[in-house]
């Protein structure tokens, strides 16, 4: 008799489903919102990224390009503030962060203004988002205007970067964006961010790895030797191996260059000099090895 | 009156010590080695040859009883479900109980045996009669248990009721001659070392003057073992999120996918809070089992993950905080032979979170390995020394296990899960099974094959929105494009670098041949320094053994009508004897981090082998 115990067991559960459906499965936990510290909440229409130190001649040229887009393709302004408006119907990640990033890489270059608009200019009026939505949108829409390698973006992305404090992952999603851009000015930048130490410093080492010329190799290779820990040389062989990424230097744009075979043999030679100064790096020397290899 | 309370704390001391002497050197004290069982000592009897009966008058039950091996040895569930659905959600004055208060209802959390249901879940001994016991015997019994010293109890048939027997405490005299019924639960899941195992040993002392007899039965607490995917499903339980975008798409293709496996298994939509639609992260689910007469008793455990709440920023939780809301729906199932265990150190780092969802741990399915061999499989989860989920969690894991588990890395995920890299498949071979491993490789060169055939126009994600709110745009691009994008194609390869390195460890560990792990093409792109898939994650689907694979659809380029992803996963599992069922998750779960697995979890087993050893 007691084998058909398993099948009661279906039935437990088969007689539970539908008194969740009926129950309290969607209430609150008590106290789930009230713990930490209360957290001053941006009033209705202020930028996400709140007071953002952009230099004024940027910010009036930023203003000025966002007042002609608007008139010239308001949709894609109306989009953004949609996808802002559908947050709290959207699952969060399976990370338990949002993730609108995906959203809005698509729109392309037209979301470029709406997006530094709304991070460094002014936001909507109306109820302001909560603390995780705003932060985890402000984080997203970084990396989704960086992604874009969009030169308009750079006075706010380098304002990001350069700001001190601020969170991490706004910090490496700026610079992530910034580097993408590529320019002399970019690679100065970031690798200010780099030399700052601790986890926005190897936030900063890390981003290098997306801006992939010979002198962000030079630069990898100063940094490695200022090095002051494991974890350090660590996140500059990782940012080597990502700089000589051999798929990305098989695309059209890095192909055309001509600098990939410099370039990959130097972050090469780069892993495999850390990899003797830094006996505890070989499993990530080696693995860069062979993103640059292919 | 409790048993044993008319006689003083120290004869009950005496008594309880030459118990515990006579434990340890039971061949000198008396054990009975003539005549009927039970004639010249006192005996205590349990299933020890696991024919599901106690033997009171052979001897079939005696022969090691006070050890355990694979072949003999009783064995004593966690009486951890509610088998009169008593254990409420809410508290008296109608508000949701906490976490902690909700984990701590159980039949085994209080000291009555709850009616028939419960009695069954307990674990039968019995105390021979002894027509020989001396004039004036005393008898106590006692029980140990190493990994969890409170947790077992000890119930005496007394008067046609079950009481409980507190450790140490003495029997009536007159259980001495006529005998007793015992019957024993354990009350908490084993909680020691891996592969040491958790034993409870139940001990008999007598004294009478300067003689001194003792018997003692070493009975198994069942490990929660469990599931894995050569088991045949029997439930799937579905995210049931009606009002999100892609929704009904989703619900109406795992429900004719299933059909199409033709395994009758039932599909329940199942719904979390909407904003925590991941259900394959909010438990794992497990059996214990023990052998009863002409079968086994199952108890189904729902580990709940260790995750702690996201209703607030990380930055904000505290110890006291509680735990991922929709993880509290476990709760729910607990019922009759249902369980819920629920473990976490809330000192666990929190930006460590993701690790611990239950999407992370999985089950290599038995096998034989260079390494040793694995009769009920092997657990795997994504760990590494600094990207590691809870510590107290993988320690209960752990000690349900014979072997340690596979630990992979999976720091290079945005998500950080094994089921968004690799799946473990049924399949008709020899093993049984294979490994379903993501491979950017694979979906490049696919790519790259079209694009060579000046195919490279061909919409890839055609059709497909780029959110899941409804506002989004089209995420539609084309193959030159994807190929073209460096970002893209720069964190496949850095991915495709990790995943060599997985399936290197795989095929040592688990002894594989080339034939049995197969590439399932996945792109991935970079969100922060980590990988997430690009294209939606092959692997992450829904076996239905024996030969049905549920995934994802891929929404690749189409030549002819096929899907070249689809096709090219379909070529690879259908050596295996498997058939693939392509299953809508695009907007509502591709877009948010996850796949089909992710919104699923599944009921299988309790399985044929027993995890105690022997034959199915």
């Amino acid at each position: 008799m007691r084998r058909v115990l398993a099948q009661l067991a279906l039935a437990a559960l088969a007689v539970a489903l539908p008194g969740i459906a009926r129950g309290d499965a969607g209430r609150p936990v008590p106290g789930a919102v009230a713990t930490g510290p209360a957290q001053a909440r941006p009033a209705p229409g202020s930028p996400l990224l709140g007071a953002l130190a952009v230099p004024p001649g940027d910010r009036a040229r930023l203003a000025a390009a966002i007042a002609r887009e608007r008139a010239l393709n308001p949709a894609a302004f109306a989009a953004l503030r949609a996808l802002e408006r559908s947050l709290g119907s959207i699952p969060a990640g399976r990370d338990g962060r949002l993730d609108v990033r995906a959203a809005l890489r698509p729109l392309g270059h037209a979301a470029v203004l709406p997006v530094l608009e709304r991070l460094a200019l002014a936001g909507p009026e109306g109820e302001a988002l909560d603390d995780p939505r705003r932060e985890a949108l402000a984080t997203a829409l970084l990396e989704a205007v960086g992604a874009l390698r969009d030169e308009r973006a750079r006075p706010v992305l380098a304002a990001v970067v350069a700001r001190a404090g601020g969170r991490l992952e706004e910090v490496r999603a700026a610079a992530g964006g910034l580097a993408r851009l590529g320019a002399d000015t970019d690679l100065e930048l970031v690798a200010r961010l780099a030399r700052s130490g601790g986890a926005r410093g190897r936030a900063g080492v890390e981003a290098l790895g997306a801006l992939r010329r010979p002198a962000t190799i030079r630069t990898l290779e100063a940094l490695l030797a200022e090095a002051g820990s494991e974890d350090d040389a660590r996140a500059v062989v990782r940012a080597a191996g990502d700089a000589g990424n051999a798929w990305a230097w098989l695309t059209p744009a890095l192909a055309g260059s001509g600098e990939g075979g410099r370039t990959r043999a130097a972050a090469r030679a780069l892993v495999e000099r850390a990899a003797r100064t830094w006996p505890g790096l070989a499993r990530e020397a080696a693995k860069s090895a062979r993103v640059i290899d292919g | 009156m409790p048993p044993g309370s008319r006689l003083t704390s120290s004869l009950r001391s005496a008594v309880v010590a030459v118990a515990l002497l006579c434990a340890a050197v039971s061949a000198s004290c008396g054990e009975a080695d003539e005549g009927a069982p039970g004639d010249a000592a006192p005996d205590l009897r349990a299933d020890v040859d696991r024919d599901g009966r106690v033997d009171t008058r052979g001897d079939s039950d005696e022969a090691g009883e006070a050890e355990w091996s694979a072949t003999r040895g009783a064995v004593v569930l966690a009486n951890l479900d509610d088998d009169e659905r008593a254990c409420p959600r809410l508290d008296a004055a109608g508000a949701p109980l906490s976490d902690l208060d909700l984990a701590a209802c159980h039949d085994a959390a209080d000291s009555v045996v709850n009616g028939p249901d419960d009695l069954a879940d307990l674990t039968a001994i019995e105390l021979l009669p002894w027509p020989g016991a001396p004039a004036g015997v005393e008898l106590s019994v006692t029980w140990t248990r190493a990994d969890v010293p409170t947790g077992a109890r000890l119930f005496l048939l007394q008067g046609g009721a079950w009481t409980p027997l507190p450790s140490g405490a003495l029997v009536p005299p007159e259980a001495a001659r006529s005998g007793a019924s015992l019957r024993l639960e354990a009350t908490e899941v084993p909680r020691g070392v891996s592969g040491e195992g958790a034993f409870v040993d139940v001990t008999v002392a007598a004294a009478a003057g300067s003689r001194a007899w003792s018997d003692t039965v070493r009975l198994r607490v069942a490990p929660v073992v469990t599931q894995h995917d050569r088991t045949p499903a029997r439930q799937v339980l579905s995210s049931r999120v009606e009002g999100l975008a892609g929704y009904l798409d989703f619900h109406d293709d795992l429900v004719r996918g299933v059909a199409e496996s033709g395994t009758g298994v039932e599909v329940t939509p199942w719904p979390p809070p909407a904003l925590d639609p991941w259900i394959q992260d909010l438990f794992e689910l497990g059996w214990m089992t023990r052998p009863i007469d002409g079968g086994t008793h199952a108890i189904l455990v729902a580990l709940r993950s260790a995750n702690v709440t996201r209703a607030v920023l990380p930055s904000q939780v505290t110890p006291e905080s509680p735990r991922r809301e929709a993880g509290r729906m476990v709760f729910d199932f607990r019922g009759p032979d249902t369980a819920v265990v629920q473990v976490f150190d809330p000192t666990h780092p929190v930006a460590l979170d993701t690790f611990n969802s239950t999407g992370n741990f999985d089950r290599v399915p038995p096998h034989e390995a260079p390494g040793g061999s694995y009769p009920l499989g092997r657990a795997v989860r994504g760990a590494t020394p600094t990207a590691y989920p809870d510590r107290a969690f993988t320690a209960l894991l752990d000690a349900q296990e014979e072997a340690p588990p596979l630990e992979l890395d999976t720091s290079w995920l945005r998500v950080g899960h094994v089921d968004e890299m690799l799946a473990f498949v049924p399949a008709a071979s020899a093993r049984g099974w294979a490994v379903l491993i993501a491979s950017p490789r694979r979906a490049r060169a696919v790519f790259e094959e079209l694009a060579g055939r000046g195919l490279g126009e061909t919409p890839v994600f055609a059709g497909k929105l780029a959110g899941a709110s409804g506002v989004t745009p089209s995420a539609e691009t084309t193959v030159a494009a994807v190929l073209a994008d460096e970002d893209v194609m720069a964190a496949s390869l850095r991915a495709a670098i990790e995943l060599d390195e997985i399936a290197s460890r795989l095929t040592a560990e688990l002894g594989l041949a080339p034939s049995e792990l197969v590439e399932a093409p996945v792109l991935f792109a970079e969100s922060l320094g980590r990988a997430v898939a690009y294209t939606p994650s092959l692997v992450n689907g829904v076996s239905l053994p024996p030969a049905h694979l549920l995934v994802p659809r891929a929404h690749g380029p189409r030549v002819d009508g096929v899907d070249v992803l689809e096709a090219s996963l379909a070529d690879g599992v259908a050596a295996l004897g498997l058939t693939l069922v392509p299953v809508e998750d695009w907007e509502l779960f591709h877009v948010n981090g996850g796949e089909v697995h992710c919104a699923t979890n599944l009921l299988r087993g309790p399985g044929t082998a027993p995890w105690w050893g022997g034959p199915p």
